[in-house]
């Protein structure tokens, strides 16, 4: 029975992969000529798999280097949503007539696709980068906002009563309880909006034109290079799920600490 | 009197009609005195001893600690909650340590360390200090709330249902232990529960509370036993025997939802009390 399901959750994912690879080939050879066939997609993007750390120029680098500068990128911007997204969401948490305040707005905001805010983002702050950055901080930053409030409000009364009948001062009862006890939701919207930011890498270096996967990727579409299309939107995907993954870890352990 | 409690009226107000839990509620707690209230579950007795730790406030009547007016929680009144209510990311000696601290607030970090460590000693845990709740049983964590309970070293120490989350054994190991440690710290005890024998093995006096809504409390009831008792024999005791009928009779004719004090056939009655170790009124 044990062996089985290893065998499952191993070949069936597997078995998926391939028919979905088996598709993609019929379609390149019927309906979609213009689509590479995986077998010239995987020749075409050996040369940046094969040496992932490679620069041969600007625009031409290896896998892994462009993956990096993209990385780089997301951080700026996610630590600003962060930074600003959990105290909005502790303020949100634990004030009734803040909440009545922004909640609408927020909810009205966050559906924004990133698209629409990098244009804003050029009109306020004049320069690529900074409104790169700006982007990827306003589209990433709802889920730590929501998910702390939501932390916030859901911190069993319990504790809290520990805290009144301790006599604890406001700022010890924001650090010994409140904090400690919204951690686990703080970290779901932290893992939350580290996807958001990621999602936001192709739109803001579509238009900063820096050397990233986003970059490449239009870049190698204004070049008609379809198959390095192909590459960027794999790798977008695998590193997605690996940081998705590995916040997935840290919010188990933090969780864990707390059951 | 270190506590008293003056006429008090509670009530809460649920989807727009307001719900009467307590009605008229006065009792003493002198200095020294192990007091025990004892009633139904689910009669409002919570709500009592969270209005007098100052969680909650009446609608009517007062509350005077210490001949002052109780507003609002007081490190002299620390209460030990019924599901012992441990921060689960603290460890043991973590969570006794930040109610020592706030009871010396100017006191270094060693003393506070001291402090927790001996009262987690005195509940028998000098071996569980840096487990967290999750890894301590039942029976263990409620020893580390009653820890910090005394750590706080308070006037008046406050237990809400102690024991009752806990197994018969663990309960009746708890009791034991209970009985020592006041023997030793001689606190002044206000303590709620829903079992009437722990009351007589713990409690100087006991006082009876009715059924809801509207709970209202009856006469203390003085406990006059030989201590420390044994509870093997205590069955025999005529003392015994009589203070438990004096509350059985009081507990059974004001049941939940009973008006009147007419007594209804016992044997029709919902024993919302346990009636341990023997299932006989004596």
């Amino acid at each position: 029975m044990e062996s089985r399901i290893n065998l499952n959750s191993f070949f069936l994912p597997l078995l998926g992969f391939v028919l979905v690879l088996l598709l993609w080939q019929v379609s390149s050879k019927t309906w979609a000529p213009s689509l590479p066939t995986p077998g010239r997609t995987w020749e075409l993007s050996k040369p940046y798999i094969i040496e992932p750390l490679a620069k041969r120029g600007e625009m031409d680098q290896g896998i892994l280097r462009f993956t990096w500068n993209s990385l780089l990128l997301v951080a700026k911007g996610y630590t600003l949503a962060l930074l600003i997204g959990t105290p909005l969401g502790f303020i949100l948490g634990m004030s009734k007539i803040f909440t009545k305040l922004f909640d609408p707005l927020i909810q009205v905001l966050k559906p924004i696709s990133p698209l629409a805010w990098l244009p804003l983002g050029l009109v306020l702050f004049q320069k690529s980068t900074p409104s790169a950055i700006f982007t990827i901080a306003i589209c990433s930053v709802w889920p730590t906002v929501l998910n702390t409030a939501i932390g916030v409000r859901n911190v069993p009364q319990d504790y809290i009563n520990v805290g009144r009948v301790l006599k604890l001062s406001r700022l010890k009862m924001l650090y010994k309880i409140l904090l400690p006890a919204t951690l686990p939701y703080m970290f779901t919207g932290y893992r939350l909006s580290l996807g958001s930011s990621w999602l936001v890498i192709v739109a803001a270096e579509m238009l900063t034109g820096t050397p990233g996967v986003g970059g490449f990727l239009w870049q190698e579409y204004n070049s008609l290079i379809y198959e390095h299309i192909i590459l960027s939107i794999a790798t977008i995907g695998l590193i997605g799920f690996l940081l998705d993954r590995a916040m997935l870890a840290a919010e188990k352990r933090v969780g864990a600490i707390l059951a | 009197m270190i506590l008293r409690v003056n006429n008090i009226d509670k009530r809460f107000v649920t989807s727009s009609r307001p719900r009467e839990v307590l009605r008229d509620i006065t009792f003493e707690v002198a200095e020294g005195e192990f007091v025990c209230i004892v009633g139904y579950s689910g009669a409002g007795k919570t709500t009592l001893i969270n209005l007098v730790a100052g969680l909650l406030r009446p609608d009517g009547g007062e509350i005077l600690f210490d001949s002052n007016p109780a507003d609002g929680p007081s490190l002299e009144r620390s209460l030990i909650f019924q599901n012992y209510s441990l921060l689960p990311w603290l460890s043991a000696l973590a969570n006794v340590e930040l109610a020592v601290a706030q009871r010396i607030p100017k006191a270094p970090k060693s003393e506070v360390t001291t402090r927790a460590r001996r009262y987690l000693e005195m509940v028998k845990l000098g071996h569980a200090l840096d487990r967290r709740p999750a890894e301590l049983s039942g029976g263990m964590r409620q020893r580390v709330s009653l820890a910090r309970g005394l750590a706080m070293e308070p006037k008046l120490l406050l237990l809400d249902e102690p024991l009752s989350a806990l197994d018969a054994l663990t309960r009746a190991e708890l009791q034991e232990e209970l009985i020592r440690i006041q023997q030793q710290e001689r606190r002044t005890v206000l303590m709620i529960t829903n079992d009437v024998d722990e009351a007589i093995l713990l409690a100087d006096r006991i006082i009876p509370m009715s059924g809801g809504p509207g709970a209202t409390l009856g006469e203390p009831v003085m406990v006059r036993l030989r201590r420390p008792c044994d509870r093997r024999t205590l069955n025999f005791d005529l003392e015994y025997q009589r203070t438990r009928k004096a509350i059985l009779t009081y507990l059974l004719t004001h049941g939940p939802g009973q008006k009147s004090q007419n007594a209804i056939p016992t044997t029709l009655q919902p024993l919302a009390f346990s009636l341990q170790p023997s299932e006989e009124v004596a």
